[in-house]
């Protein structure tokens, strides 16, 4: 995104920055190195429904209580692949910000940052 | 009684880091790419 977005100091969102990679947009391995189908929908599905998966038990477990958790599909370079974790808890977030940018998910180093974003509903680019 | 341990579930995206930089953590990796903020789109497994 161009726009200039304030970067909260206390949230109880992180963002991890264009984390999901969309078959579509590009070729994409899975972790048995298997190039995805992008017209397979079921193999895509089912490769995005693992992701979530893995993401949401791992970050609930290790960091505490997810209350809704969003990844970004789109096929625009604007919030590629972006996903979206709103924990109950802000010192939840605050400590998963800091360890999950120390972490590795599916061959890439995580980008992780505080997001004012709460209202998933209502999200905009101002 | 009897206490049942939660099955671990092997993750097969987590900390997996990309292929020739098993040595280094994501930090270091980071700051090899300078400033550029954008993850890299397509980097193979």
């Amino acid at each position: 995104c161009s726009k200039v977005h304030n970067k909260p100091t206390f949230s109880q969102t992180v963002l991890l920055k264009n984390l999901y990679v969309n078959p579509l947009s590009t070729t994409v391995r899975t972790p048995d190195n298997i190039v995805l189908d992008p017209n397979n929908e079921e193999q895509v599905q089912k490769h995005f429904d693992d992701i979530f998966e893995e993401l949401f038990i791992e970050m609930e477990s290790k960091y505490g209580e997810i209350e809704e958790m969003n990844i970004c599909d789109n096929l625009s370079e604007h919030l590629a692949g972006n996903t979206y974790v709103k924990f109950r808890y802000e010192e939840d977030s605050e400590k998963a910000c800091q360890d999950l940018n120390n972490r590795w998910f599916n061959g890439r180093p995580i980008y992780a940052e505080l997001s004012p974003v709460t209202d998933f509903h209502e999200a905009c680019c101002r | 009684p009897v206490v049942k341990e939660k099955a671990k579930i092997k993750y097969k995206f987590w900390d997996v880091p990309p292929v020739g930089y098993e040595h280094i953590t994501p930090l270091q990796f980071k700051t090899m790419q300078g400033k550029v903020i954008k993850a890299p789109v397509n980097m193979p497994i």
